[in-house]
This record gives C-alpha cells, sequence and structure tokens, in this order.
C-alpha cells in the first residue's frame, strides 16, 4: 500500500498534467459541439423532409457529414486528418492537433442527437410560432430552443462522455491526457496499479459530467409537474 | 370583413387525396361572432387555418379586409398574422415559460416591452395571482385562459378560436363560454368560433357555417340563448340545473 501510494505521488505532476491536457481536449471539442454542432443540428431538422426549411440538398450534404464523419474509425480519422490538421494548426502533433479531430466527431455526434432532440418537440409549438408570426429565427430561438433546452443539455453531457473516451487514444498524435498515461504506465510499463487508478479517476470524472448534466437538466425542465 | 371566394383545399395522405374545403363562399363581418360547426374530418380546422395563412388556398382566395393573403410576401404575412390572435383546442402554451412569459411571447417577438398589458391581459382572464407559475400546475381551464391572455396581447382584431372548449369539462367550457362572450363585448373583435359543440356555439355565434366532408352546406342565423343565464359560481349553477 506504501509502495503504492509513494508511486502515485511520484507521478503526481504527470497525473496533473494529464488531467489537464484532458481538460483542454474536452473544452475545445465541447466548444465546437455546442458552436458548430449545435447550429448544425438544428439545420438538418429545419431541412428534412416536411421541415420548416425543406431543402433537398443541405439535408443531405449536412446527413452525409455526420453519417460519414460517424463511421468513420475514430483511430483511421485521426490518422486520415494528420495532412489537414497540419494544414490548419502547422502541426499535427500535441494537445491542440488532438483537440481537432475531437472537434469533428463531437460536432457529428451533437449534430445528430440536436436533430433527434428537437424532433420531440410537439408540432402544436411550431403551430404556435407561425400562428404568431414568428421568424424562421424567432422559432429555433423561441421555442425550439426554449422547450428542448433540457434534452439539448443532456444531449451535450452524453457527446462530453464520449470525448472522455475518444480522448483517451490521442496519445497516438501526443495529446497526451489521462488515457494515454495509463497506457504509458500502466500497459508498456507494467504498472497495472497506476492503470487502474487512471481508471478509476476516469469513472469519477464521467459520473461527475453526468451528474452535473442531470442536474442541470432537471433544473431547466419545467414541462412536468 | 373576410371573405372566402370559392375556396378549395387539399391533402394528401399517403398517397390518398383528402379534400378538405371544396369550393367554400361565405362572408363573415366585422365583429360579428361566427360559428363552424361540424364533424370531424368536415375541414373546419383547415377552414380557420386558411383565414391566417398557416394553410393556403389550392384554388379560390381568402380575403382579410380586402387583403389577398396568397398575394402577400412572407415579411408582410407574419404582420398580418400578427393581428390575428389563435386560440387552441390543447391550449398550446410553452411548458419551460411561466405564465407571465407565455402572455409576453407575442409582445418579445415583436420587442415590445409592456409589462402593464401583460398584467392588464391576466387581470381580465383572471389568472393575474398565477402569473409566475408554470403551465404544468394549471387545471385545462386555467391553461385555456392563459392562451387567450396570450392571443389578446396583441389586440387582435380578429380572435380564431380551433375547438377552444373541447379539452375542457363541463364548468370550464360554462366559464369559457362567459369569458368570449366577454372578450366580444370588450375588445370588439371578430371572432371565429370552430367547434362540433352545438350549445358552444349556440350561446356565442350570431351565425354559423356548417360544413359537411368539405361542403359548405348552409350559413344560418342562430337564434341566441336566452336560457343562457350566468351563474355566480359552479354550486349555484349544479344547484340550479340538478336542483
Amino acid at each position: 500500500m506504501n509502495t503504492y501510494l509513494e508511486r502515485l505521488r511520484y507521478y503526481q505532476p504527470e497525473i496533473s498534467k494529464a488531467f489537464l491536457e484532458t481538460g483542454n481536449m474536452l473544452f475545445f471539442a465541447t466548444l465546437a459541439a455546442v458552436v458548430i454542432g449545435l447550429p448544425l443540428g438544428t439545420l438538418i431538422f429545419l431541412t428534412r423532409k416536411n421541415g420548416v426549411m425543406e431543402n433537398k440538398f443541405f439535408s443531405f450534404f449536412f446527413n452525409g457529414y455526420v453519417n460519414v464523419i460517424r463511421s468513420f474509425p475514430f483511430l483511421l480519422f485521426v490518422v486520415a486528418l494528420i495532412p489537414f490538421t497540419r494544414f490548419v494548426l502547422g502541426t499535427s502533433f500535441g494537445t491542440a492537433a488532438a483537440s481537432f479531430p475531437l472537434a469533428f466527431i463531437a460536432v457529428a455526434i451533437y449534430a445528430r442527437l440536436v436533430e433527434q432532440t428537437l424532433l420531440e418537440v410537439p408540432d402544436e409549438v411550431i403551430e404556435l410560432a407561425y400562428s404568431l408570426g414568428a421568424s424562421k429565427k424567432q422559432l429555433v430561438f423561441h421555442f425550439l430552443y426554449g422547450e428542448a433546452r433540457s434534452g439539448l443539455v443532456l444531449s451535450l453531457t452524453s457527446v462530453i462522455i464520449s470525448m472522455v473516451s475518444y480522448s483517451t487514444i490521442m496519445g497516438v498524435v501526443g495529446g497526451g491526457g489521462i488515457g494515454d498515461f495509463a497506457i504509458r504506465y500502466g500497459y508498456q510499463r507494467y504498472e497495472s496499479d497506476v492503470m487502474y487508478t487512471m481508471i478509476v479517476f476516469m469513472i469519477l470524472l464521467v459520473m461527475l459530467v453526468q451528474l452535473c448534466g442531470t442536474l442541470i437538466a432537471r433544473k431547466m425542465d419545467k414541462r412536468k409537474k | 370583413m373576410i371573405a372566402f371566394e370559392k375556396v378549395s383545399k387539399k391533402f394528401k395522405q399517403k398517397n390518398v387525396e383528402i379534400r378538405a374545403l371544396n369550393e367554400v363562399t361565405l362572408t363573415i363581418d366585422t365583429q360579428e361572432v361566427f360559428g363552424v360547426v361540424g364533424e370531424s374530418g368536415s375541414g373546419k380546422s383547415t377552414f380557420l387555418r386558411l383565414i391566417n395563412h398557416l394553410e393556403s388556398p389550392d384554388s379560390g382566395e381568402v380575403f382579410v379586409d380586402g387583403v389577398n393573403f396568397s398575394l402577400l410576401n412572407t415579411k408582410e404575412q407574419r404582420k398580418k398574422r400578427q393581428k390575428m390572435g389563435m386560440i387552441f383546442q390543447q391550449f398550446n402554451l410553452l411548458g419551460n415559460k411561466t405564465v407571465k412569459e407565455n402572455v409576453d411571447l407575442p409582445l418579445k417577438l415583436q420587442r415590445r416591452n409592456e409589462p402593464d398589458k401583460i398584467e392588464q391581459m391576466l387581470q381580465f382572464v383572471k389568472m393575474a395571482e398565477k402569473a409566475d407559475q408554470y403551465p404544468s400546475s394549471l387545471s385545462g381551464g386555467e391553461k385555456q385562459r392563459v392562451a387567450i391572455a396570450r392571443a389578446l396581447a396583441m389586440g387582435p382584431e380578429i380572435l380564431l378560436c380551433d375547438e377552444p372548449t373541447s379539452a375542457l369539462d363541463d364548468q370550464h367550457t360554462y366559464e369559457m363560454i362567459q369569458l368570449l362572450a366577454e372578450i366580444h363585448h370588450t375588445f370588439a373583435a371578430t371572432i371565429i368560433i370552430v367547434s362540433h359543440e352545438l350549445e358552444v356555439i349556440k350561446a356565442l355565434c350570431n351565425r354559423t357555417a356548417i360544413l359537411e366532408k368539405g361542403k359548405l352546406l348552409a350559413v344560418t342565423s342562430i337564434k341566441n340563448d336566452e336560457n343562457f343565464t350566468h351563474y355566480e359560481n359552479y354550486y349555484e349553477r349544479v344547484k340550479e340545473i340538478l336542483g
């Protein structure tokens, strides 16, 4: 037990660094999900067949993006994206470069979940918006997002949790993070106790994210008694 | 004045064409309380939705105060729609907004900040004390009153009511009839009520259109129900009716 604690203490700076890297990757991926994934999902909802802004071309294009990115094996996606990452960021190595493919995935997953959440909004809400003479922008911001807000938060929570999992393989492009640390020390150096400790940390992190998401969503949802 | 001239509307449902309205021609006078009755599937709701152009006619024309909606651009249509209040069978309140916020909604869409107006409308429908509650905690009758306050907030010239009492119990229906009569008296709006409940139409309307399978069978004048007595409360009414 003492040696275990000593080892943890020894690795503590590295562990802190790994947490910071994971936090960085999650932050950028989540930011991309909100800033790009939310509008993209909304557009998929609006341009669908019989949708408010039905448009076959855009619907095909947006859905295509989401389907292609989501069906790409993730590790291969990271590798395949390297030239593009290098083109945009000037490097294909490090935490920032690792956040880049993660952001693509986060956008695609959240866009799909946003579309599904908006499909749950009753037709009466859209009918009301029309009858009050709302513009399309007002329909989205005052009606759809307002009524679907708790679902949107829960979906984002799922995306963040998926990103925790996806981020673990970012060691391949030097992204670091908790997963990378666990593999390097636990798997490659046979220090299993360190690896299991990291896994427990990750489970706790996921539980914390889910708890926050559920609490916020519940607080926001006023539709039920 | 609202005028329908040979208005037809078709819907496609699973490749089967349904004639919702078939060459309907009629006029509704300004400040009239006009009823539309018919069985379900007779085209009543389509008739109402053609007035504020939530549906557009396949053929024929609908004029509201001489203006043909179909000839307006989207922005003008929205502006015109904002002058018409609409109330629905299922109330269509936003569950994540308080009573007050629901009533404020049409004003907010026009970037108007008029808290006094909201207060005044809530007073009128006797819901002021529940202004900060959410719709989930209200009864059906209360929800419909909030929906009415919302429809009135814009000071509509025309109030469209789509089965306003169908989801309500007997007592709330009675209260709704009283409230609609009061609205007509106070705001002098043209009110169009679509309903399959003949007593509601009889208690409120001057004339009614009778629709069957999309066809206008007749427009008849209604002899207003003289027996429609005002009771102070539910107990008084039960005592009178059952006693």
